[in-house]
């Protein structure tokens, strides 16, 4: 995969060293593609919420119900809710994200 | 199902099978003819899987769980991993809609494959990685 050139957005020097944007490299891996695609990462920002990214994707990939898919990196589960600096994901990062698997028992 | 357009239900499938997938899941695949995928689970302890998915998607596809040799599995840890003998197959099964040996399990006859097959998620790389999903839990990454 090829990284995307990085930059800063406009305006995020004056934020809080916390709250900074800083530039990612970022693929969402599913079992139905591969966003953005098998060759790149998709230029993202820390500050972002993973669930923004993740509704790209599935409107990407054609994904249509994705309630009850589980997103990780490196085994990690990853909160959709939050951005990638809170749940401390930074420069180049591959989520996995798929259907939660099933119970079962016979 | 005529066998061409199964045997071409089960390319569009196997193409999410991907060098970028695999190598993100960690999974090693043995060979990919039609109508059988063999994958193996790396990790603690690997599992290795033959999906059988002929009639593809009229008809879930069906799980042999063997040990990266080839040979049977021994001391499958529960839950979805029957060590037990599928009254069907007599073998080691998986116990988890969207399989098979779960649809044609006597305990699970009125869950449907018909309620799963069109959910994102229940293709043969996403029955994949749920399966692998629920082995590492069970056994360890």
């Amino acid at each position: 995969m090829n990284t995307p050139d990085a930059h800063e957005p406009p305006g995020s020097d004056s934020d809080s060293d916390e709250k900074k944007s800083h530039p990612m490299a970022i693929a969402v891996i599913t079992t139905s593609g591969v966003f953005p695609n098998l060759d790149d990462y998709r230029r993202g920002y820390s500050t972002e919420v993973v669930r923004d990214l993740l509704a790209a994707a599935a409107l990407h990939l054609g994904l249509t119900n994705t309630a009850d898919w589980v997103a990780t990196v490196g085994n990690r589960p990853i909160n959709e809710a939050e951005t990638f600096a809170a749940n401390n994901l930074h420069g180049i990062i591959e989520i996995e994200w798929h259907k939660r698997e099933g119970g079962g028992g016979a | 199902m005529h066998e061409a357009l199964a045997k071409s239900n089960f390319e569009r499938e196997v193409a999410n099978l991907s060098l970028v997938f695999t190598r993100c899941h960690r999974w090693e695949v043995n060979s990919i003819e039609y109508p059988v995928v063999d994958v193996t689970f790396n990790g603690t302890r690997p599992l290795r899987v033959q999906l059988t998915c002929d009639n593809w998607p009229e008809l879930p596809p069906s799980a042999v769980l063997l040990m990266p040799d080839g040979s049977p599995p021994v001391g499958l840890p529960g839950g979805v991993f029957h060590q037990d003998l599928h009254p069907a197959t007599g073998r080691p099964f998986v116990c988890m809609r969207g399989f098979r040996e779960y649809h044609t399990h006597p305990g699970h006859l009125t869950d449907l494959w018909d309620t799963y097959r069109a959910q994102d998620g229940m293709n043969v790389a996403g029955l994949l990685t749920q399966l692998c999903v629920a082995w590492r839990t069970q056994v360890g990454p």
